[in-house]
């Protein structure tokens, strides 16, 4: 701040500003000012400010949950994950019966009555990102991971010709028996019964998984220029809503934080929480539960956005901060010095 | 009509050298709330610099890297501070009324910038190719579906993550700022209210 008397400012006047500015400023006293130096001193500011911030507590930087740790660290979590995907369970695949943009069927995506903007989407842009969860998660990997085992590959072709039916019966039988299953030497142990293929196929995924191949059996399907690769959108979601996904990230419960989030960053750290007043509505319950939670929370925070962006047309609104007056305490030299001077100047 | 010509007037009569760069200025710009928009600024102009040194070595090797690491580490807080300098100064100029005397626009390119900000911000936590970035993206996937915007948006393309966050949004907030800038000197800073 530069230190000035009454007479400094008196003797500056407006020579060089714009129209906008004198008419603006008329009447008002003026200060030196040096722009240059004040961004100057603010960025040195800043940047002691980020060095120190960075040397001092760095910055987070976890590694990822893959397939091979799952695989690894519970292979019976992984197992079931494996054949709720193939059974088409939402419960446990994150694809299942979504709709767009993975799928064509529009009687799941979120909606609040008309409004339905992924349909709408989906009618403008079709299915921009398809994925078949049983084919594209769990049969194709597998084919190609029969490559080095055939009889993997026999198992696959026997399920993949059965009827959606006798596919069913295997399915739920198994599924029922990993309820009981032990877990020996990494291997998943069943009790005997008639799984027809699906026992076979669930060892081959859990290999494939344990072996660290198994994203990359997703990057290279349908993928004409693999190894060139960019989409992690079958890697990401193979877990992304089963248990094993949050439960393999013991190593991140085990520094103290089970918190995470889009606002919780891992450990000790600021996470995202600009975005506070968008999450805040998830702790709605009644939003929450909702099964188009989703979108009516974009749809709240749209209307705030807009009301925030045409707030000074807004008549009520925008007399807000001359009610509250928050004003006269920034410019509170401003209204003991200046004021009444500037008035009789005009 | 001479298109340079046309160009030299509305530049003289919209900014002139002193609005550009002011060497005087109102008594009352006079408090530190007048800095969050300057701290936001220049927390921006560290975010290019840290972001332009991380994309000089790619999108991956500031992970097993010590110069990387250190440099997404000032990435991390230049992204903390700059928000903090974003909010605080549009609670500023919200107590402000800084929209009076026919700043209207000044405030709604400032919203603009506002929301292109946290979008970059989100593509950003997306970009860490760590388990914080998975998570996110996983979580963040449903809402962008749910709004269509999922359509040609997918948080799990690293491919398009990158592209926005390294080239798309920093030109689309880079030339946000600039219009900001451009109508806060043309019209000088707003009056104090008339109590």
């Amino acid at each position: 701040m530069n230190v000035r008397t009454t007479e400094d400012v008196r003797a500056l006047d407006l020579l060089g500003a714009g129209p906008r500015a004198r008419e603006n400023l008329r009447g008002v006293p003026l200060k030196p000012y040096d722009l240059l130096r004040e961004g100057i001193v603010v960025f040195g500011f800043v940047l002691i400010l980020v060095v120190v911030l960075s040397i001092v507590l760095k910055a987070p930087d976890y590694p990822t949950v893959n397939a091979e740790n799952v695989a690894t660290m519970q292979p019976l979590a992984f197992v079931q994950t494996a054949a709720g995907i193939l059974a088409q369970d939402s419960d446990i695949s994150a694809v299942a019966d979504y709709g767009p943009p993975y799928g064509a069927d529009t009687s799941a995506a979120e909606h609040i009555g008309p409004i339905a903007p992924a349909a709408w989407a989906k009618d403008i842009f079709g299915v921009t990102r398809p994925i078949d969860p049983p084919r594209d998660l769990i049969i194709r990997p597998l084919q190609r991971a029969a490559a080095l085992d055939p009889a993997l590959g026999l198992a696959v072709d026997r399920y993949a010709s059965a009827t959606a039916q006798q596919q069913g019966v295997w399915l739920a039988a198994y599924r029922k028996a990993l309820s009981t299953a032990t877990v020996s030497k990494g291997d998943v142990v069943v009790a005997p019964g008639d799984y027809g293929p699906v026992a076979r196929m669930m060892d081959g995924m859990l290999r494939l998984g344990r072996s660290g191949l198994l994203e990359g059996a997703f990057a290279a399907d349908d993928n004409r220029y693999y190894p060139y690769s960019f989409d992690l959108t079958k890697a990401l979601l193979f877990f992304s809503i089963a248990s094993p996904y949050t439960d393999s990230a013991t190593h991140l419960q085990q520094l103290g934080n089970p918190q995470w989030g889009i606002v919780h960053e891992t450990g000790n750290y600021p996470g995202a929480w600009w975005l506070d007043a968008y999450q805040v509505w998830y702790e709605v319950p009644a939003i929450a539960d909702a099964d188009n939670a989703d979108l009516i929370v974009v749809g709240i925070m749209t209307v705030l956005f807009v009301v925030l962006l045409v707030l000074p047309l807004i008549p009520g609104l925008r007399r807000i901060p001359h009610g509250v007056k928050v004003y006269r305490l920034i410019w509170r030299d401003w209204y003991r010095t200046y004021a009444a001077e500037a008035r009789s100047r005009e | 009509m001479n298109l340079t010509t046309s160009a030299q007037r509305a530049l003289k009569r919209n900014l002139t050298l002193e609005d550009a760069l002011p060497t005087r200025m109102p008594v009352y710009v006079d408090s530190v709330a007048y800095l969050f928009g300057a701290t936001a600024l220049m927390s921006f102009l560290l975010l290019v610099v840290t972001g332009v040194l991380l994309a000089l070595g790619g999108p991956f090797w500031y992970h097993t890297n010590s110069v990387g690491r250190f440099l997404d580490d000032a990435h991390f807080w230049s992204v903390q501070v700059f928000f903090a300098g974003l909010i605080a100064h549009l609670a500023t100029k919200f107590f402000l009324g800084a929209w009076r005397g026919g700043r209207w626009a000044t405030w709604m390119v400032g919203a603009l910038l506002f929301a292109s900000g946290i979008f970059t911000g989100l593509t950003g936590y997306l970009l860490q190719t760590n388990w914080d970035s998975q998570w996110i993206a996983t979580q963040a996937k449903d809402a962008m579906n749910a709004a269509g915007i999922g359509a040609i948006f997918n948080t799990m393309d690293v491919g398009q993550v990158l592209m926005l966050h390294a080239v798309v949004m920093p030109l689309v907030v880079g030339a946000g700022i600039g219009v900001h800038l451009f109508l806060i000197r043309r019209d000088s800073p707003v009056r104090p209210y008339e109590d």
